[in-house]
C-alpha cells in the first residue's frame, strides 16, 4: 500500500537527498522478544535540502519528524530508501566509511539539559568533536572553541564552567557551538528552541539565522511549532503519521495550503494579535492515530473534513500539483483546487 | 456556606491583593510573588501571561493555599472571594472551597489524576464529597461530565484508567472534574501546554463553550501570546514576581505599554499576513540578557538590567502601577512615552 514517488522533490546537486525513506521499529514482547507488531514510524518520506537552505519539518508528535532527522544522519538505520549526501549514496555506509560524513552533518537537540554531558566543561564539550576527528591540538584547538564560544555569544572565560552553571539559553549556545565545531555543512536542529521561554527563543532563533548567513549552512529544523518553523525555513515539510503530506516554499504553504491537514494546522496555531479572535478556524475532530496501525488509505481521512470513499482506501504520493508545490491529496485530482472544498456530491 | 447566589457579570467575583509569597531556602528569601494584585469577574477570562519564573502559577496556587510549606509561605496580602478573606480560613473551610468554588486545572493531566481509580469514580468523588450526592447520583454526574466535555461513550470512559486516554482525553476528564461542582472561578495553569496545537484548539473551544453555558470565571494562566490574545478578555503580564502591566486584551495587543509586553510581542514569530509580506527572513525582536533571578533584586525596577529605555530613575526605584488609560494600568517610569509613540 506505500507508493513510491515518481519523481523527487528535486533539482540540480542538492546537498541533501532522501528518497522514500522508511524507519519502522518492531515492537518485541514477552521473554523471547517476541515481533508483536511493527510502529511505521517514517513511511516513505522524500525531500531534497540545497546549501544554505532551511528545510522545515512540521507535524504534531508521533508524527514521525524526529526520526526524519536522526535517520538521515544515520543515528538510526533506515529500514528502506536511500540517502544521498552530494549525489553520493551514504545509505549503506559502515563506521569507517560515514566518518567524513559524520563531520559534515550535526544535530542540535531540544533539551539543553539533557544532552550536555554534565562531567565536562563547556570548553570540552564544545572541543569534543576536534577530539574524535582529530582535527585539532593543544593551543589551536583552545583558540577554536574560544572563537567557537564568541561567535554563539558566550563570554570565553566561560569554558571552565559547567553544564550547571548555564541558563537553558547558555545550554543551547554551547550545544550549537559543538555542532559547529567541525564546520559542518548540514546542522539538524531537533526542536532546538522548544525548551526555551519565548525571550531567549528569540535570541537562538537569530543566532540561528546569523550562522546560516555566515557559513552558508543547511539545516533540516525539525520542530512542532509552526510559527516558528516558518520564520526560520525557506521551504516547509508537514508530516502526518510517518508521511509528508505537503511540501512547499513557506510563503505559499501560509498562502495556499492544499492539504486539509495543513489548513487545519494553520488554523490551529493561535496568533498573538488583537484581530485574531475573529478569524475563520478549521478545529479538527478526535486524536491522532496510532503509528503502530495507521488508518488505511490516506492517514489522514479520519480527521478530515473533505475525505471521500477513495480517501479511505487508496493511498496517495506526494506530487507537485504547481511549480514547487508538493502535496498528497485527492481532492486536486482532477486540477488544484484552492479554497479546499468537499467534492461535490460527497458526503464529508 | 451561605445560599448560592451567582453574581452579577462585570461584578468582582475573586480579588488579589498585594499577595506576597516567599519561598525561604537555604540560598536566600525567594520572592516568588512580590505584591500583586488583580481581580477577575464573574464569566470572563483573565490571561496572567509571563515566562518561567515570573510567578504566575505560585500566584495561583496561593489563591488555593496549595504552595508547599516550607520552604514556600504566603506573607501578606490578602485573597477575597465571597466576602472572606481565603488567608484566615482554617483548613476544613478551606477545603469546602477548593474543587468546588474554586478548582484548578493543570499543565500535565497524567501527573494530576490519581492511576490507580477510574476517571469517572475520581470526578464522582469530588461530586460526592462537595455536593453531598449519593453515589449513584454522583456517578450519573460524572457520566454527564463526560458527555459534556465532548468524550465519545462516556459510560464506557466511565470504567477507564488515565493511562488507557489520550492526552487530550484526560485533560478533557481533568476540566470535567474541575467544573463538575459548577465553580465560580476556574484556574487554568497552562492547560494545553502540554497538547499538540489542533488538540490545543479543540481543549480551548471546549472551555469557551463552558464559560458561555456555565459562566464560570476563567484565570487562564499560560506562557503563550497567542493563547492568550485569542481566548483573555483581560490580560496580566507578570515580571519577576510582579504585575508589570494589565489591560483588556485588545489594548494590550494593539497598544502595549511596558518595554517587556513590547518586547515579548516581538520576539514571537508571527503567523499571519504580515509575517509573510516580505518572503525573506526577519530577524525577531530580542530581549537581551536572562530573566533574573528572584534572590537579590534591588531597589530598582527589575526589567532595568534588560531594558533599552532604562535611566537612572528606573535604576534607582521601582516603578508604581499607574493607570494611564481607564482600565490599562502599566509600572514603568516611562509608559507615557511608548503609549505616545504608538498612538
Amino acid at each position: 500500500m506505500t507508493v513510491a514517488p515518481a519523481t523527487t522533490p528535486a533539482r540540480n546537486a542538492p546537498l541533501i537527498e532522501v528518497r522514500d525513506l522508511k524507519k519502522h521499529f518492531p515492537i518485541l514482547k514477552g521473554v523471547f522478544s517476541r515481533p508483536a507488531g511493527t510502529v511505521y514510524a517514517v513511511d516513505g518520506v522524500s525531500f531534497c535540502i540545497d546549501r544554505g537552505e532551511t528545510l522545515g519539518l512540521v507535524g504534531e508528535s508521533g508524527c514521525g519528524k524526529s526520526t526524519v532527522g536522526r535517520t538521515l544522519l544515520k543515528l538510526l538505520e533506515p529500514t528502506a530508501g536511500r540517502i544521498l549526501v552530494r549525489g553520493e549514496d551514504i545509505t549503506d555506509h559502515d563506521q569507517e566509511r560515514m566518518l567524513p560524513f559524520r563531520r559534515q552533518m550535526q544535530m542540535i537537540y531540544q533539551d539543553p539539559y539533557a544532552s550536555l554531558n554534565p562531567r565536562m566543561s563547556a570548553g570540552e564539550i564544545v572541543g569534543e568533536p576536534m577530539v574524535i576527528h582529530r582535527v585539532a591540538d593543544g593551543d589551536e584547538r583552545r583558540d577554536r572553541v574560544a572563537s567557537l564560544f564568541e561567535r554563539v555569544g558566550l563570554r570565553p572565560e566561560l569554558m571552565s564552567a559547567y553544564p550547571h552553571e548555564f541558563s537553558g539559553g547558555q545550554r543551547q549556545r554551547i550545544g550549537i557551538a559543538r555542532a559547529l565545531a567541525l564546520s559542518p555543512e548540514l546542522v539538524v536542529g531537533d526542536e532546538p528552541v522548544s525548551a526555551l521561554d519565548v525571550s531567549i527563543q528569540a535570541q537562538i532563533i537569530n543566532l540561528l539565522m546569523d550562522l546560516q548567513d555566515e557559513f552558508n549552512l543547511s539545516y533540516l529544523f525539525v520542530a512542532h511549532d509552526l510559527a516558528v518553523v516558518e520564520h526560520l525555513s525557506h521551504r516547509v515539510a508537514v508530516m502526518y503519521l510517518g508521511r509528508i503530506v505537503e511540501l512547499t516554499d513557506k510563503t505559499t504553504l501560509f498562502e495556499m495550503p492544499l492539504h486539509p491537514y495543513t489548513e487545519a494546522l494553520l488554523s490551529a496555531v493561535p496568533i498573538p494579535k488583537a484581530s485574531a479572535r475573529s478569524r475563520r478556524r478549521v478545529i479538527l475532530k478526535g486524536d491522532v492515530p496510532s503509528p503502530i496501525n495507521p488508518p488505511a488509505g490516506c492517514h489522514f481521512h479520519t480527521r478530515c473534513l473533505y475525505a471521500t470513499a477513495r480517501c479511505r482506501t487508496e493511498a496517495l504520493a506526494l506530487r507537485e500539483v504547481m511549480p514547487g508545490h508538493w502535496t498528497a491529496c485527492h481532492l486536486h485530482d482532477g486540477g488544484v483546487k484552492f479554497p479546499l472544498a468537499p467534492p461535490a456530491g460527497s458526503s464529508a | 456556606m451561605a445560599v448560592d447566589v451567582p453574581p452579577a457579570p462585570g461584578q468582582n467575583i475573586l480579588e488579589i491583593d498585594d499577595l506576597h509569597t516567599h519561598f525561604f531556602t537555604q540560598a536566600g528569601v525567594v520572592r516568588a510573588v512580590d505584591g500583586v494584585s488583580y481581580a477577575v469577574r464573574a464569566g470572563e477570562t483573565l490571561g496572567i501571561v509571563g515566562e518561567s519564573g515570573c510567578g504566575k502559577s505560585v500566584t495561583a496556587l496561593s489563591v488555593l493555599r496549595l504552595v508547599a510549606s516550607p520552604p514556600g509561605r504566603i506573607v501578606g496580602g490578602a485573597i477575597r472571594f465571597d466576602g472572606a478573606n481565603l488567608l484566615h480560613l482554617g483548613e476544613s473551610e478551606m477545603e469546602a472551597i477548593r474543587g468546588n468554588e474554586i478548582s484548578m486545572i493543570f499543565q500535565e493531566p497524567m501527573t494530576s489524576l490519581n492511576p490507580l481509580m477510574t476517571v469517572g469514580r475520581q470526578i464522582g468523588e469530588a461530586v460526592a464529597l462537595h455536593q453531598g450526592l449519593a453515589k449513584k447520583e454522583a456517578w450519573a454526574r460524572a457520566v454527564d461530565m463526560l458527555r459534556r466535555v465532548s468524550i465519545p461513550e462516556p459510560e464506557r470512559r466511565f470504567h477507564a484508567y488515565p493511562h488507557q486516554l489520550s492526552g487530550g482525553m484526560r485533560q478533557r476528564v481533568m476540566i470535567a472534574m474541575a467544573l463538575s461542582c459548577n465553580p465560580n472561578v476556574l484556574i487554568a495553569d497552562e492547560p494545553t501546554t502540554a497538547l499538540d496545537v489542533t488538540i490545543q484548539a479543540q481543549i480551548l473551544e471546549l472551555m469557551r463553550e463552558l464559560q458561555e453555558t456555565l459562566g464560570t470565571a476563567i484565570i487562564l494562566i499560560t506562557h503563550d501570546m497567542g493563547v492568550v490574545a485569542e481566548n483573555a478578555d483581560r490580560v496580566a503580564v507578570m515580571y519577576a514576581g510582579r504585575k508589570v502591566e494589565e489591560a483588556a486584551a485588545k489594548t494590550l495587543f494593539e497598544n502595549p505599554g511596558h518595554p517587556y509586553t513590547r518586547g515579548l510581542l516581538g520576539s514571537i514569530p508571527k503567523l499571519d499576513v504580515a509575517a509573510h509580506l516580505d518572503a525573506r527572513r526577519n530577524r525577531l525582536t530580542e530581549i537581551k540578557g536572562l530573566v533574573p533571578s528572584l534572590h537579590n533584586l534591588g531597589e530598582g525596577c527589575t526589567f532595568a538590567p534588560r531594558c533599552e529605555f532604562a535611566t537612572d530613575q528606573c535604576r534607582a526605584a521601582y516603578p508604581p502601577l499607574v493607570q494611564h488609560r481607564p482600565g490599562h494600568t502599566i509600572a514603568c517610569w516611562h509608559a507615557d512615552k511608548f503609549l505616545a509613540d504608538a498612538a
